[in-house]
């Protein structure tokens, strides 16, 4: 680099080279390298130069042509020395003008970045911001960034109009990260061919995470303020990095807790709390849910005759979208099963199927689901499958057979006919409907509970009630999986058969009138007659009669007001715990919550209001639900 | 000073209402209309004798409150005579009616029970 001569070195020049040709000089030359910087006057270098002083340090020499004398050689060594000295003076503070400004450049760089990166906490763009910055600031082609994390794939960003290849950035950083006290590699090591010069420094994001920026091809060469300004900049964007990710990892968590809250609400608020127990039959159901809500439901439901329905399923997926699926099959399988102008199990998963595929097709999602009713008085267990596994039968004298799905799951194919199949049951056989959660439960090597460790223990407990059973199985499983976390919910329906009573059944009977204050009448005088012969209390007779009395005038006064055409169908029947009364109507729908139901004040001198409210006060248990134009109250009252 | 004689004269008319079998929804208003015909000719007492009264619902139980609401209205009131049978007591009773109502032994019907 030539120094710059300035006007002002020019004058200077000009009257020290006055001096010179006074004592006989005819020209004076200041000269770098061999070039002349400055001559005076205007050169005549024809002649030999006759003296040349240079300056080591500043690499000048001075020329001096028509004096031959050496007592002038020290006069023109402090003219060089001084325009040496004058010179180099001007370069460095032309150095220091530049490292001032760049200084300046930098910061208000950082500045710039520190406001930018706080208006975003999106990663690719914070990851853009690093390299865009810190090309700007070290003037490089390009850069990247390497993240790396355990178990997880690397994620390799750059920016750069020639991009350099993933592998080499790849290499590069592993190659930094071994050892990462170097900084800077040159080309005449390992760098691929389009490569000049790389320097990495870490980006500092969380210690899971190995991450290094690579920057490269700089003019020049990368130098340590270089280095201090990338560490600098990677510093800033790792902190911001890492609070992109809490945030990220904060408004995920927050959303899946109040999802799975949501989900683990509403399939604990659709379980059955308690299972209803028939004559001749040892029932028992539970639901352990995992952590993260799977879709699994159950639910055991008495009939007012000898049948109990059970119902086992499993929607696809976790969380909300299962949850809300799950409560809906729910919903209808409890209102078909429990209604049931459906003789057989199968109808009823047509139904679900048919209300359900499209809304089950929509998310993409479907419902394994097994359904079996329990016929005591007959001792027989009719059932449909679909889907469901595992399902066993233990019979009395012989070994657990898995009974394998004869049918597709819910929600697939809107046009499949389920198909019934029944089973002849003798005193002491078991028969459990489990959910996938058991067979496919994991210990910590990674190992599958299976369907042989659950035959084994459905074999070894088998004497037990049936609650013992389902206990002894989630024991097994909980022993089994160890400190494994649960993946998936475990539900289960154990029934076990035992001798049927005799006599079970006292009264079943059912009657059709007309919604006229006239005919209701009859299934009330039938009621109180069956219950006479039943030889059932007349305190109790008298109050399941005035029950049905009640509900009947507010049929004819709220479903059909008074309309003479409507029926209602009356079914009445008692077995020795309990007395069911339950009517049919086809009338406008009942628009009531039984628990909001209160007995009017007698002072108020109310001429209306006390119907619903003695049904409650009377009744052990009043349900209602209204499905396909059909209204049905359900009463119970347990001897 | 001779006597000096005032003399007012008040006539209250009960109606006292014998029931034998089943009040219900669909006896209620064969009972209503009786009741209002006495009420339209000033009867503000009634005594309802139910001792024979096998079955009460609330249909029929609102007819009696309907009664007593309108004769409380001209300072009349409704006396019972209880049922017999528990079928007919009992919403009474679970209405707390059995509180409100004033009840009477068959004896003191009309003319006593006043």
């Amino acid at each position: 680099m030539f120094p710059e001569i300035t006007e002002k070195h020019r004058e200077s020049f000009k009257s020290l080279a006055a001096g010179w040709v006074r004592v006989g000089a005819s020209c004076v030359q200041l000269l770098k390298g061999g070039q002349v910087l400055i001559g005076c006057p205007n050169s005549n270098t024809s002649s030999e130069p006759s003296l040349l002083v240079t300056s080591l340090g500043s690499g000048l020499s001075l020329q001096v042509f028509g004096v031959t004398d050496m007592r002038w050689v020290p006069t023109a060594e402090s003219m060089l020395e001084v325009f040496s000295t004058l010179l180099s003076a001007d370069a460095d503070l032309d150095n220091l003008t530049a490292a001032l400004v760049e200084t300046q450049d930098r910061l208000v760089a950082l500045y710039e970045l520190t406001q930018a990166t706080r208006r975003t906490l999106e990663m690719p763009k914070l990851l853009d911001l690093l390299i865009e910055q810190s090309r700007h600031l070290m003037d490089v082609d390009g850069g990247f960034v390497v993240l790396k994390e355990k178990g997880k794939q690397t994620i390799i960003h750059q920016v750069s109009e020639s991009p350099m290849h993933p592998a080499h950035a790849e290499a590069a950083a592993t190659l930094y990260l071994r050892d990462p006290s170097r900084h800077i590699f040159k080309d005449s090591e390992t760098l691929p061919a389009n490569l000049k010069n790389v320097m990495m420094v870490t980006l500092p994001v969380r210690d899971e995470i190995s991450a290094a920026v690579g920057l490269f091809n700089k003019t020049g060469n990368f130098t340590t303020p270089d280095i201090k300004l990338a560490k600098a900049i990677a510093g800033h964007i790792g902190a911001q990095m890492e609070n992109a990710m809490l945030h990220k990892e904060a408004v995920e968590r927050a959303r899946l807790e109040t999802e799975m809250d949501i989900a683990r609400q509403v399939q604990t608020a659709i379980l059955p709390q308690h299972i209803p127990q028939v004559d001749g039959l040892d029932a028992f159901a539970t639901s352990i849910p995992a952590l993260e809500v799977g879709g699994d439901f159950f639910d055991v439901i008495d009939r007012s005759e000898e049948a109990l329905v059970f119902a086992l399923g499993d929607v696809t997926g976790k969380g909300m979208p299962a949850a809300l699926l799950m409560s809906m099959t729910h919903t209808i399988i409890k209102s078909a099963s429990r209604n049931m102008p459906f003789d057989h199990p199968h109808q009823v998963l047509d139904r679900l199927n048919h209300d359900m595929a499209a809304d089950f097709a929509n998310v993409g999602m479907f419902t394994t689901v097994m359904l079996g009713m329990v016929d005591c008085a007959d001792c027989k267990l009719h059932f449909s499958n679909a889907g469901q596994s595992p399902i066993y039968h233990v019979p009395v004298n012989g070994e657990p057979m898995l009974l394998e799905a004869q049918d597709i799951p819910v929600g697939i194919l809107d046009t499949v006919e389920y198909t019934t199949q029944s089973l002849n049951l003798s005193q002491g056989d078991l028969f459990i409907a489990a959910s996938d959660g058991f067979p496919e439960s994991r210990n910590p090597a990674g190992e599958m509970y299976g369907y042989e460790r659950m035959k084994a223990i459905l074999s070894t407990s088998r004497e037990l009630s049936a609650k013992q059973i389902a206990e002894a199985l989630l024991a097994d499983v909980n022993a089994f999986c160890g400190t494994h976390p649960q993946d998936d919910d475990r539900t289960i329906v154990v029934l076990k058969f035992e001798k049927a009573t005799e006599k079970r059944i006292m009264f079943n009977e059912s009657i059709t009138i007309y919604a006229n204050y006239e005919e209701i009448r009859q299934p009330c005088e039938r009621l109180r007659l069956n219950l006479r012969q039943a030889e059932i209390s007349e305190e109790i007779a008298g109050l399941c009669e005035l029950s049905l009395q009640e509900l009947l005038t507010n049929l004819v006064d709220h479903a059909y007001e008074g309309s003479p055409n409507g029926q209602i169908t009356v079914r009445m029947a008692s077995n020795r715990g309990q007395i069911f009364i339950q009517t049919e109507d086809a009338g406008t729908p009942a628009n009531i919550k039984m628990e909001d139901v209160h007995m009017p004040d007698p002072e108020d001198l109310a001429e209306g209001g006390y119907g619903m409210a003695i049904i409650r006060s009377l009744m052990d248990d009043i349900r209602y639900e209204s499905a396909q134009g059909k209204n049905i109250w359900t009463l119970v009252k347990n001897l | 000073m001779s006597l000096e004689i005032n003399s007012t004269e008040q006539i209250i008319k009960i109606a006292a209402i014998t029931l034998k079998g089943r009040l219900d929804a669909f006896e209620a208003p064969a009972l209503r209309k009786i009741c209002d015909d006495y009420i339209s000719n000033e009867f503000s007492h009634f005594v309802f004798d139910l001792t024979d009264v096998a079955m009460l619902d609330s249909a029929g139980l609102a007819v009696l409150v309907s009664v007593l609401k309108r004769t409380r209205l001209k300072n009349g009131d409704v006396r019972l005579v209880w049922p017999r049978e528990e079928a007919a007591s009992r919403i009474l009773k679970l209405t707390k009616f059995d509180q409100v109502f004033v009840s009477i032994e068959k004896s003191e019907i009309v003319p006593r029970g006043f």
